[in-house]
C-alpha cells in the first residue's frame, strides 16, 4: 500500500506530540492510585483483605475499561478525523502520494496502538502496585490471567472505537460526535442490561468478556461466538468508516 | 511520455447552491506557467481541489503526467506539490518537524533538502519554532516550502502570494521563474492580476463556473494594454455588468 508506512509513522508522531497522551497517562496512574488507596483503606480500616497482588489489576481493569479507556479512545478518534477536518490539516496529508485507504488505515492502526499502549501501561502500573502492597499473594498463574484479561479487553474497546470513527465520518462537528458517542455508549449499556438476551451483539457488553477467558471452566464455544461477533462488527464498522472517508470532499 | 502536464476532460462539480464548475476542458503543457483567473466564486478553488483529489468530481477526469487522479491517485500525485485554499501546517509541530512529516512520502528528501527549502523560503531562522506562533505570511512561506520539498514537476498553487509582504512577493516571483527555467510546470490561481501578468506564460479565465478563454500572455499583451483590461473585457463579454 503506497505511502502507508509514511502515513502510519506521521500519525504516530502527531499522536505522541499531543497533550492527550500525557493526560491519558496521568489519569491512568490516578485510576490505579485511587484503586490501591481504596483497597488499602478497607484492609486497614475493616481488617478485610479485598484482593491479592494479581487480583488488583483485574479490579482496576473492571473500572478502567468502562471509564477512562473508552473516553480517551473517543477523544483520539475524534481528534484524528473531525479535528483534522475542522483545522484544515487533513488536506495536507491527503494531497500527498498516498491513497485514502492508506491514510484511513494508518489512523485506525494508530488508534488501535493507543488503546493497546494505554492498556499495557495500566496493566504494568497495576501489577507493580499489587506486588508492592500485597507481595505475599503473587503467582505466575495470576500474572498470566492478568495479561490475558488486558489483552482480551483490547478487542471490544477497539471495535467501539471503530464505531466512533464511523460517527466521525458521518457528522462534521467534533463536539456532536463526542456527545453522540457517549449517548451510544450509555444506550448500548442500558440495552445490554434491559435486553440481556441480545447483549452478546453489543460490543460494550463485551468490555468484561475477559472473565470468560480467565474462568476456571472456559466456555470455548461462547468465546468463539463472541470473537466472531466482534470480528464481524469490526469489519463492518471499518468498511463503513472507510467508505465515508473516501467519499469525503475536503 | 506525454508532454501534457495536466489534461482536464469534461470536469464538473456543482454544489447544492448551484455554484461550482462545469464542462472544464483544459490542457496545460509541461513548462507552462498557467494562470487561472476569475472573480470570487467562479470555481477556481473547486477546480483545483478536484485536480488534487481533495474533491470528487460529479463527472470528468484529470490526468497529471498521464496518470488519472480518480483511478491512479498515488502515481498522479507523485510529482505534484500544492497549496490549496490556505497554506496549512500542524500548529503543535515546529517548521522543521512539519516538513519532516511531509518528507516521509518522498524517498529522496532528506534533512539537507528540508534545510534547503527553508532557506529558499526564508524560514531557516524559524526552523525550530512551532507554527502556531507564525504570522500568516510565515505560514504561507512554510506552505511553499512544503510544496517544493519533493522537487515536484508540477506545482499547483492557489493564491500563493496570500499574506506575503512585498519582499515575500518578489522572492516568490523569482522562485517561480527559476523553477520554471528548471522545467517545473505551474498552475497558479491569483487575484493579483499584475503579478499574474508578470509571471504567467498562459492565462485561463474562468467565469460563472465555466472556462471562457485560454490564451498565451504574449498574445494577450499584443491586443490589450494590460492583463487587467483583457480580464475585464472577458468578464464583461461573458455577462458581467
Amino acid at each position: 500500500m503506497a505511502g502507508f508506512k509514511a502515513a502510519f509513522v506521521n500519525e504516530s508522531i502527531k499522536l505522541l506530540k499531543k497533550k492527550k497522551i500525557i493526560a491519558a497517562a496521568v489519569l491512568s496512574i490516578f485510576a490505579v492510585l485511587i484503586g490501591q488507596i481504596a483497597v488499602t483503606a478497607i484492609k486497614h480500616g475493616f481488617g478485610l483483605r479485598v484482593v491479592g497482588s494479581t487480583e488488583f489489576p483485574l479490579v482496576v481493569l473492571s473500572g478502567f475499561t468502562y471509564t477512562i479507556l473508552p473516553l480517551f479512545a473517543i477523544f483520539v478518534a475524534i481528534d484524528m478525523f473531525n479535528g483534522e477536518f475542522s483545522s484544515n490539516t487533513m488536506k495536507i496529508t491527503l494531497a500527498r502520494p498516498v491513497s485514502r485507504f492508506g491514510v484511513f488505515s494508518a489512523k485506525v492502526l494508530n488508534l488501535a496502538l493507543f488503546i493497546a499502549a494505554n492498556l499495557l501501561f495500566v496493566m504494568i502500573i497495576a501489577l507493580l502496585a499489587g506486588f508492592i502492597f500485597n507481595p505475599s499473594s503473587a503467582s505466575l498463574s495470576g500474572i498470566v490471567s492478568v495479561v490475558l484479561s488486558y489483552a482480551a479487553t483490547f478487542f471490544p474497546v477497539f471495535v467501539f472505537a471503530l464505531l466512533v470513527v464511523l460517527l466521525s465520518n458521518i457528522i462534521r462537528g467534533g463536539l456532536a460526535v463526542f456527545f453522540l458517542s457517549i449517548m451510544v455508549y450509555i444506550g448500548f449499556n442500558f440495552i445490554g442490561i434491559v435486553f440481556s438476551n441480545y447483549s452478546s451483539f453489543l460490543m460494550t457488553s463485551m468490555f468484561d468478556w475477559y472473565t470468560l477467558w480467565i474462568s476456571e471452566t472456559a466456555n470455548v464455544f461462547k468465546i468463539f461466538r463472541q470473537i466472531l461477533i466482534l470480528f464481524g462488527c469490526g469489519i463492518m464498522l471499518f468498511t463503513a468508516g472507510y467508505y465515508l472517508f473516501d467519499r469525503k470532499d475536503v | 511520455m506525454t508532454n501534457k502536464a495536466i489534461e482536464i476532460t469534461d470536469l464538473a462539480k456543482v454544489y447544492t447552491n448551484g455554484r461550482g464548475i462545469s464542462d472544464l476542458n483544459l490542457v496545460v503543457d509541461q513548462g507552462d506557467i498557467f494562470g487561472f483567473l476569475g472573480p470570487n466564486g467562479a470555481g477556481k478553488t473547486t477546480a483545483m481541489k478536484m485536480m488534487t483529489g481533495l474533491m470528487k468530481p460529479d463527472r470528468g477526469d484529470v490526468k497529471i503526467f498521464g496518470a488519472s487522479i480518480t483511478e491512479d491517485y498515488v502515481n498522479a500525485m507523485k510529482h505534484v506539490g500544492c497549496i490549496i485554499e490556505t497554506a496549512e501546517s500542524y500548529p503543535y509541530l515546529t517548521a522543521n518537524e512539519n516538513l519532516k512529516l511531509f518528507a516521509r512520502y518522498y524517498p529522496g528528501v532528506d534533512q539537507r533538502r528540508i534545510d534547503e527549502c527553508l532557506q529558499i523560503t526564508g524560514m531557516l531562522k524559524y526552523k525550530n519554532e512551532k507554527s502556531k506562533k507564525f504570522s500568516l505570511g510565515m505560514k504561507q512561506r512554510l506552505g511553499v516550502a512544503a510544496a517544493i520539498l519533493s522537487k515536484p514537476k508540477l506545482l499547483i498553487l492557489d493564491e500563493p502570494l496570500n499574506g506575503l509582504d512585498v519582499e515575500g512577493m518578489l522572492d516568490m516571483r523569482k522562485m517561480i521563474k527559476r523553477l520554471a527555467e528548471e522545467g517545473t510546470t505551474f498552475f497558479i490561481s491569483s487575484h493579483l492580476i499584475h503579478d499574474v501578468e508578470l509571471t504567467c506564460t498562459r492565462i485561463g479565465v474562468v467565469y460563472g463556473g465555466k472556462l471562457v478563454n485560454v490564451e498565451y500572455t504574449r498574445n494577450i499583451l499584443t491586443n490589450y494594454s494590460s492583463l487587467e483590461n483583457y480580464f475585464v473585457s472577458e468578464v464583461d463579454r461573458n455577462g458581467r455588468v
